[in-house]
């Protein structure tokens, strides 16, 4: 690159996308491989995707998905057949990705360190015609794998490498936006996998209507420290195909040098969760005022502890911090465009272009501002459910009066005059307190805030036990009741504090509420 | 063997060891709870404490697998002489 453009010209630029975009508005007709075919279109020699042993420019990503194309169906598979694949994310995997896409084939991609005992359970929920894994682990999964039969990686490469050098394409798919094109494993709490249907269609609106809201283009270079198994990474190859850019898959590498390797890529989008980004302000301490080119951080997953966005603000001056929220039921409800975050600090943001997203009581009726209830979601980005389980389905995607889905999405809280959402907690974690609604979360959130605290877990009121709030950390138990006074609304602050070691936590790594229940009863005579 | 410092630094990166359980340099921290997101504010405090810098061919898992391997490393930014 011939020198760097202006921050001026770069934000020209990039409301010069984010106009166009809307514009023209998210399709709801186009497939996952359009997006890659548009892209190859528009910038064949621009780097596509960079890993841990190379970078392929979109002609190169676009030659290996047809070669993997034809390759799958030199296999047998057909429209509607599953390929599993777990696969580290590198080239490789995206252009499996791409490749089962245009064969009409349902990629079913799992993490790389989910367990036997689990995996077992989500063969037998996907029913793959096919299972793709690193050579290691053929064995293994063979033995799992109840007679589909079970690939490695490097065989396999060999021979889409070798279609690639003859320039191979598949017979062609007839392959149509209602088609699916990835089932998405969520790491529910319950024992069962779960799977969301993601077809074609859906996933394109979802992938362009958040494009119209972060502006991905030409010059970014996206690096994304997460898997593609998880659909945060998943997403991050359709965005990068949307706005042209570089996508640097960094899943894997060790965290000591992500701070290197954002530098290094030349990253200008990092895609975070809050503990990413405490790592990142962590290493920048370490190293601080050297050049970087980060335009913008965008965070999901859960809050964004303020001190975190100001840490991640600070370490990299100039770059925006922007707040998402959402589920893989709908990919995204709303994103907090920079221009709202002074104005609306606590907000989650306004529903994606094209998408409604409201707050309705235990009936369904939509609630007037500022009032809590479960947040709804309805718009061309809601899934259709998920795979082979009717009754999960039936409860979360509820027939909406205008004809479509609405999605029931658990999580509760409010919206404002302007429509913008604020998240209160999941369903699990609301209660009512002294005829107060609240949940766990906003007081742990605030018990975070504390200093001196490390983390925090709430224990809502029950018979003959009050509101008790439990801390790790260096504080006296009033001096956590008393911070808490200045931090929540009377209702909400604890009766009790207590400090421990350590929060005991269930095997699916959240608080567990009844081992805190036994320690306040262990400690009261 | 490490210091009592050493100890006192590492201990609460490891949730899973009981405070009368011994740290020995054969301890794999991963076991005992160093997750990734631990093992980056570790690096920043013994960097603080001990008024030294990992050298980015340390900055891998591998410095951070043992407390024994983890001490040599400090040790020998300490006294780079000895090593």
């Amino acid at each position: 690159m011939n020198g760097q453009p202006t921050a001026q010209a770069r934000t020209a630029a990039a409301h010069d996308t984010r106009a166009a975009a809307r514009v023209r508005g998210a399709r709801t007709g186009a497939r996952v491989h359009d997006l890659l075919d548009e892209a190859t279109a528009e910038h064949p020699d621009a780097p596509a995707v960079t890993d841990g042993t190379g970078r392929w420019t979109y002609r190169e990503l676009a030659a290996h998905s047809h070669a993997a194309d034809a390759w799958l169906e030199g296999r047998g598979i057909g429209h509607g057949d599953r390929v599993l694949v777990q696969l580290p994310s590198t080239r490789e995997l995206v252009a499996l990705m791409y490749g089962a896409a245009r064969r009409g084939a349902v990629l079913v991609p799992v993490n790389t360190g989910m367990k036997d005992f689990h995996l077992r359970a989500v063969v037998e929920n996907a029913g793959p015609a096919l299972i793709v894994v690193t050579d290691p682990a053929v064995h293994r999964i063979a033995a799992l794998a109840q007679g589909v039969p079970v690939l490695g990686l490097g065989g396999v490469w060999q021979a889409i490498t070798a279609l690639r050098a003859q320039g191979a394409r598949s017979g062609g798919a007839g392959v149509g936006p209602e088609d699916l094109a990835v089932l998405v494993y969520t790491s529910g709490s319950t024992a069962a996998p779960k799977a969301v249907i993601c077809p074609h269609g859906r996933m394109v609106f979802a992938t362009e209507a958040i494009n119209q809201e972060l502006g991905y283009r030409a010059d970014d270079v996206v690096f994304c420290r997460f898997p593609i198994s998880w659909d945060y990474g998943l997403y991050k190859v359709l965005l990068t195909a949307a706005g042209r850019s570089e996508l640097v898959l960094a899943d894997g590498e060790s965290d000591l040098v992500l701070l290197r390797r954002i530098r290094e890529t030349g990253a200008t989008v990092v895609p975070i969760v809050p503990s990413l980004a405490t790592m990142i302000v962590a290493l920048a301490e370490r190293e601080p005022s050297r050049e970087s080119r980060v335009r913008m951080f965008t965070n999901t997953g859960a809050a964004l502890p303020k001190s975190t966005a100001d840490g991640l603000r600070s370490a990299f001056p100039g770059a925006e911090v922007i707040i998402q929220f959402g589920q893989t039921e709908c990919k995204r409800v709303s994103v907090l465009p920079a221009a709202d975050q002074n104005a609306k600090p606590d907000s989650v943001g306004r529903p994606l272009p094209g998408t409604r997203a409201f707050v309705v009581d235990d009936d369904g009726n939509a609630l007037p501002p500022w009032e809590t209830g479960e947040i709804v979601v309805e718009g061309p980005h809601v899934m259709p459910g998920y795979w082979r389980a009717p009754e999960q389905t039936a409860r979360a995607f509820r027939p909406a009066p205008d004809g479509g889905l609405r999605l029931h999405t658990g999580d509760f809280g409010h919206v404002d005059e302007d429509g913008y959402l604020y998240y209160e907690g999941r369903r699990d974690d609301m209660f009512k307190h002294k005829g107060v609604r609240m949940s766990t979360t906003e007081i742990e959130s605030a018990a975070t805030d504390i200093p001196g605290v490390r983390a925090a877990a709430v224990l809502p009121p029950a018979d003959g036990r009050a509101l008790a709030v439990f801390a790790e950390g260096d504080i006296d138990p009033h001096a956590l009741l008393k911070e808490l006074s200045l931090r929540l609304e009377p209702a909400k602050v604890p009766a009790v504090g207590r400090i421990v070691a350590e929060l005991p936590l269930t095997p699916h790594g959240k608080h567990d509420r009844k081992q805190l229940a036994r320690l306040l009863e262990g400690t009261t005579p | 063997m490490f210091d009592d410092r050493f100890e006192q630094i590492l201990r609460p990166y490891l949730p899973f060891l009981p405070p009368q359980e011994e740290l020995t340099p054969g301890s794999d921290l991963k076991d005992l709870g160093l997750d990734s997101l631990g093992t980056v504010q570790l690096l920043g405090t013994l960097e603080e404490d001990y008024q030294v810098r990992f050298r980015d061919s340390a900055l891998t898992m591998d410095t951070f697998r043992t407390a024994g391997v983890l001490w040599d490393t400090v040790q020998s930014m300490l006294h780079p002489a000895a090593s």
